[in-house]
């Protein structure tokens, strides 16, 4: 995955998450549908940002099998 | 919604610390300070990742997400004041998230943690046994349901004793260096989770944050009421102490014997179950 998709799920996923929120408070959705929202995107959000945070992301390699 | 999120996640990981700092103090050693996971997790995020090659790359990702999502939906439960039969389904949905960790990687330690982690299904029946227990009692499984009943009758914990220790024993079974932690088992490297490293370990321990923080409070609303949240963190801080000191003079136990011990409490829950139900 690319960087620059990262950044975007970042940003996209956490301007849904503040609406949400936001919005459940001034009584515009409902306490559900802002829930529902924090329940699917809070994965992608958190998982995108800590994969900004890491130093490098590089194909993977194989690990111990056994012997 | 985000900010109970995060704040829960936070203070999972602070009980994580205050966890491993009880533990150490009981054993005779400084210890970590309590605030050490939360730095463990920020290392983990700036580590260099990948995804392994013989990895089942959707599951090994997913599992992940997973694990976020079931202990948010969790969070969001207690705070609404949801059923307990959703907390139990999203519980057993954790399961889930413990097999494919362990066989989404291809590594032979993940693997037998996997398979520790089935035979460890016994750790659900004295969940399932507090659930039916406290049902008898307030007739009801919502949360709210069973705060009005404590705010009638008083608090849950003395009536329903043995369903409280169900549920201690199912939260000592879900936290780390306990003595039924055979899943993670220094003996597998890591256990079920031995592969998942960088980003993926800090996400995972962040979402077991949630999942302690989660559960102990469960234990608080549902055996002691609704009682404000400042002495509702105060209870949950000392259950998480209580239960490090169990962890520090315990011994992990032998597959079998985490198995019959977990088996055994059920039984004897049910008979009590049972007497009540038929003869009281």
């Amino acid at each position: 995955m690319k960087r620059l998709h990262i950044q975007l799920t970042a940003v996209l996923s956490g301007i849904i998450l503040i609406l949400s929120s936001a919005l459940a408070y001034l009584g515009a959705i409902t306490y559900a549908i802002s829930a529902l929202a924090a329940i699917i995107i809070f994965p992608a959000f958190i998982i995108s940002i800590g994969l900004l945070l890491s130093a490098s992301l590089k194909d993977g390699d194989i690990p111990f099998m056994g012997y | 919604m985000i900010e109970y999120l995060l704040s829960a996640m936070i203070f999972g990981l602070l009980l994580h610390g205050l966890h491993r700092k009880v533990i150490a103090r009981v054993q005779g050693r400084p210890g970590p300070p309590i605030w050490q996971e939360i730095l463990h997790t920020m290392k983990f995020l700036f580590k260099e990742t990948w995804i392994l090659k013989t990895a089942s790359q959707g599951l090994y990702v997913g599992v992940v997400a997973l694990a976020i999502a079931i202990w948010s939906a969790a969070l969001i439960i207690l705070m609404t004041g949801g059923s307990l039969l959703l907390l139990f389904a999203l519980y057993l949905i954790h399961k889930i998230v413990e097999h494919g960790t362990g066989l989404s990687s291809g590594s032979p330690y993940s693997k037998f943690g996997a398979i520790r982690s089935v035979i460890s299904a016994a750790s659900e029946l004295p969940l399932l046994a507090s659930v039916a227990l406290i049902y008898l009692f307030t007739e009801s499984l919502m949360i709210s349901d069973i705060a009005a009943y404590q705010a009638v009758y008083g608090p849950l914990l003395i009536p329903a004793l043995p369903a409280a220790i169900a549920l201690y024993m199912v939260i000592l079974s879900k936290i780390h260096y306990g003595p039924f932690s055979i899943i993670e088992a220094k003996e597998l490297v890591s256990g079920y989770w031995t592969e998942h490293f960088g980003v993926w370990r800090g996400l995972f321990n962040a979402a077991f944050g949630m999942k302690t923080f989660v559960l102990l409070y469960t234990f608080v609303l549902v055996f002691i009421g609704p009682v404000g949240l400042p002495l509702s963190l105060l209870l949950i801080i000392l259950l998480m102490i209580s239960l490090s000191f169990v962890c520090a003079v315990t011994p992990m136990l032998s597959p079998y014997d985490s198995v019959s011990i977990q088996t055994i409490t059920t039984g004897l829950i049910a008979i009590y179950i049972i007497f009540l139900g038929v003869f009281a």
